[in-house]
């Protein structure tokens, strides 16, 4: 398995416009990098990039400290698992997976020795004879994922490999790609759209915005310490809420506080609630209970987004639509952003306080 | 921008099932299905691919007829009605969008048809159709045709279609699934609150059992065209009647497991702790860490079961009694050292344990 490295690589489809800018990532070998962001983020140029299916317009790109820029994706030994898993829909689950070996001309006793294990390792064996196309979505992209794997390719590439399938399989997936990549230390690439399937299943998290790096971290650093708004908004669900305030003690400087919605407690079920500095009165504008935790809609004086605040509980809970509560929130939960740059800044929990004293 | 719905007394009407059932060919799809939902009401039923929803959905509006029983919206039985006599807004999973129309004109078409002539004026139904359009955030694309469109995009065309109607009743079959997370969770509030003030019922279908919980009065789960269980949210998720409720509701699902004495005993996720503080009786569980994953506000940790604790009730999925699934609250930083392979222990407090029968799967109270 390879350590894959990206240097300076820009890519422009019509030479004005950049779909990725000046990007430099790495992935040590054995490890998960997701590239995360909307639609038009640059994820999938890259991840197209890397497989050597596009050339970076500048840049270049090593595989164990090796160029491999100008190589064909055959020449580059990577291996991708689609989306819509692309098995060839006639054959079985064991010519889907023997398939890469047979391409390469190698022996009938080595193919069935490989594939078994394959099919071993990813509990394919009792369905090893079935055309694949009358498989569940869970099973066909297992079945990719071993054809990807027979062939120990330097980097596996998964080209959201979950985001078809329904919500109980996903889950089950999730957790089998995750195990397979340790156990097997794969050099994997995902790409989603999907924040909690990033952060999730990969040790390190590309954050791009608008064909540049928005922040690279762990997934905990990520969620934890986001750089920046755009971080901030698109980590976490329910999202965190945003609250526009200008400094008291400097009119010039506006700022952009983000609380994430667990961070917000209610008075009458924290016992140390006395300690938490930031208090407010507030409207409870609607109750939705998710199992094992609640979303509450909150209106208070606190200027934020629509004057809503959303805050997350232990589920079920006993709150009612309409009702009057008192919250908290600890100082050093909050983050800053300044608003003319949208970066994070530092502010003490001591500043915090004082701001927040015009609202409380 | 607020529309003023109040609810007409002499228009509301509920909605009430009575031993529907329907078969296609030798297959049962539907059996003896009973229902109410009343005004202002928002009844989800959640159930897998299959099951029998949009089947149920059909049925309701005319556009398949019922093998046996009754559908009633107030007294009337409605069963031999076209689907315009009804007067049911339908949200079809497919959009059903008419390719040839504006964004704008496919909202307006209910309005416009020959049944819904007089009732409002051309100035309301552009109000109606602005409101709806702001709602769902589409505003921008209102001259578009739907083959400009995204997916999500047309659901939202689809959702305003239904939204801006004054029906007798509403039917929403998987209105957001294709929605990303931050307006699915901003239309689950916006669209509840609309319809809970609404003069109708809502019959509302998602095969995400959370999203039913989030937004219904009352859920219904659906499991081989039978309803398994009709209850509050709450209810489904502390006290679901069997094994597949309890499987189906909740993120991951429950925790299935058999024990030695021939016990089947069910607990949730959430309700593992590694390490009891309080001296209260625990069930102990000794496994081996099969991944770990940071989700930010907390951490899933799945195990794998040793050997001594596989009991085999023979019935049940392999794989699912194997792996056991522990959410514990916090970021992964505050978490021990762990990793993947090695030993772990985790308890459960006796009272967040569920007993289901070893055979029926029925709760046992």
């Amino acid at each position: 398995m390879a350590l894959v490295e990206l240097n300076q690589i820009s890519k422009s489809y019509d030479g004005k416009a950049f779909a990725v800018k000046h990007l430099d990532l790495r992935c040590n070998s054995g490890e998960m990098i997701a590239l995360l962001g909307p639609s038009g983020c640059g994820k999938t140029s890259t991840l197209k990039m890397i497989a050597g299916l596009e050339s970076p317009s500048s840049g270049t790109i090593q595989f164990n400290q090796k160029d491999v820029t100008a190589l064909t994706s055959a020449q580059r030994n990577i291996a991708m698992v689609f989306e819509d898993y692309a098995l060839y829909s006639h054959l079985s689950v064991f010519e889907n997976i023997a398939f890469p070996l047979r391409v390469k001309k190698q022996k009938n006793p080595d193919i069935h020795r490989i594939v078994t294990q394959m099919l071993d390792l990813l509990r394919l064996q009792d369905i090893r004879d079935v055309q694949v196309n009358t498989l569940s979505g869970g099973a066909q992209q297992r079945v990719s994922i071993g054809r990807a794997l027979v062939r120990h390719p330097e980097v596996i590439l998964f080209d959201e490999p979950l985001s078809h399938l329904d919500a109980d399989q996903r889950v089950q997936l999730r957790t089998e790609i995750k195990r397979l990549q340790i156990t097997n230390g794969l050099t994997s690439v995902l790409v989603t759209h999907d924040q909690t399937e990033a952060i999730s299943m990969a040790d390190v998290v590309a954050v791009m915005d608008g064909g540049v790096l928005a922040q690279v971290d762990s997934p905990q650093g990520i969620y934890d310490s986001p750089s920046n708004l755009f971080v901030a908004g698109f980590i976490g669900e329910p999202p965190m809420n945003f609250i526009k305030a200008t400094l008291p003690w400097d009119s010039s400087q506006e700022v952009m506080l983000g609380i994430r919605p667990e961070h917000i407690r209610l008075a009458n079920t924290n016992a140390s609630f006395t300690e938490l500095p930031l208090q407010l009165h507030a409207q409870i504008m609607d109750v939705e209970p998710l199992g094992d935790r609640d979303v509450l809609t909150l209106n208070s004086a606190l200027p934020s987004q629509r004057g809503h605040l959303l805050m997350e509980i232990q589920g079920p809970s006993e709150n009612i639509t309409g009702s009057h509560v008192s919250v908290a929130i600890a100082a050093d939960k909050i983050h800053v952003f300044d608003t003319k740059t949208e970066l994070k800044m530092h502010m003490s929990p001591q500043a915090i306080q004082s701001l927040w004293a015009q609202w409380s | 921008m607020v529309m003023t719905m109040n609810p007409t007394p002499e228009r509301s009407k509920s909605l009430t099932l009575h031993g529907v059932s329907k078969s296609f060919g030798s297959h049962e799809v539907l059996k003896t299905i009973d229902l109410e939902i009343k005004p202002g009401e928002i009844l989800a039923i959640t159930g897998s691919s299959g099951a029998g929803k949009s089947t149920l959905a059909r049925l309701i509006s005319g556009l398949e007829s019922c093998d046996a029983g009754t559908i009633r919206l107030g007294q009337q039985e409605v069963q031999t009605l076209t689907p315009q006599a009804r007067g049911v807004a339908h949200m079809f999973e497919s959009y059903a969008l008419y390719p040839n129309r504006t964004v704008f004109e496919n909202i307006a078409s209910p309005l416009l048809s020959p049944t819904q002539k007089g009732k409002f004026t051309p100035q309301e139904i552009h109000h109606r159709i602005e409101e709806v359009l702001h709602l769902t955030e589409i505003h921008a694309l209102k001259d578009r045709l739907p083959s400009q469109l995204s997916g999500g995009q047309k659901q939202r065309v689809a959702l305003c279609r239904t939204l801006v109607q004054d029906p007798q009743l509403y039917i929403l079959d998987e209105p957001i699934g294709h929605l990303d997370a931050k307006l699915k969770h901003k239309l689950r509030s916006e669209i509840k609150r609309r319809l809970r003030m609404s003069a109708q019922p809502t019959l509302w279908l998602t095969p995400d059992a959370i999203e039913a919980m989030s937004i219904a009065t009352q859920v219904a789960v659906l499991i081989n065209g039978r309803i398994a269980q009709k209850a509050s949210p709450s209810e489904i998720f502390l006290s679901p009647a069997n094994v597949e409720v309890a499987k189906l509701v909740g993120d991951p699902s429950m925790n299935i497991m058999p024990l030695p004495n021939g016990d089947l005993i069910g607990f949730r996720p959430h309700h593992v702790i590694l390490n009891p503080t309080q001296h209260l009786p625990t069930l102990v569980v000794e496994a081996h860490v099969y991944t770990i994953e940071p989700f930010g506000k907390y951490t899933l940790i799945t195990a794998s079961l040793n050997a001594t604790q596989r009991h085999s009730s023979g019935s049940e999925d392999r794989d699912l009694q194997l792996i056991i699934s522990c959410k514990i609250p916090g970021p992964m930083t505050e978490l021990p050292d762990l990793s993947v392979g090695q030993p772990i222990t985790f308890h459960v407090l006796h009272q967040h344990l569920l007993n289901f029968h070893p055979q029926t799967g029925v709760l046992l109270q």
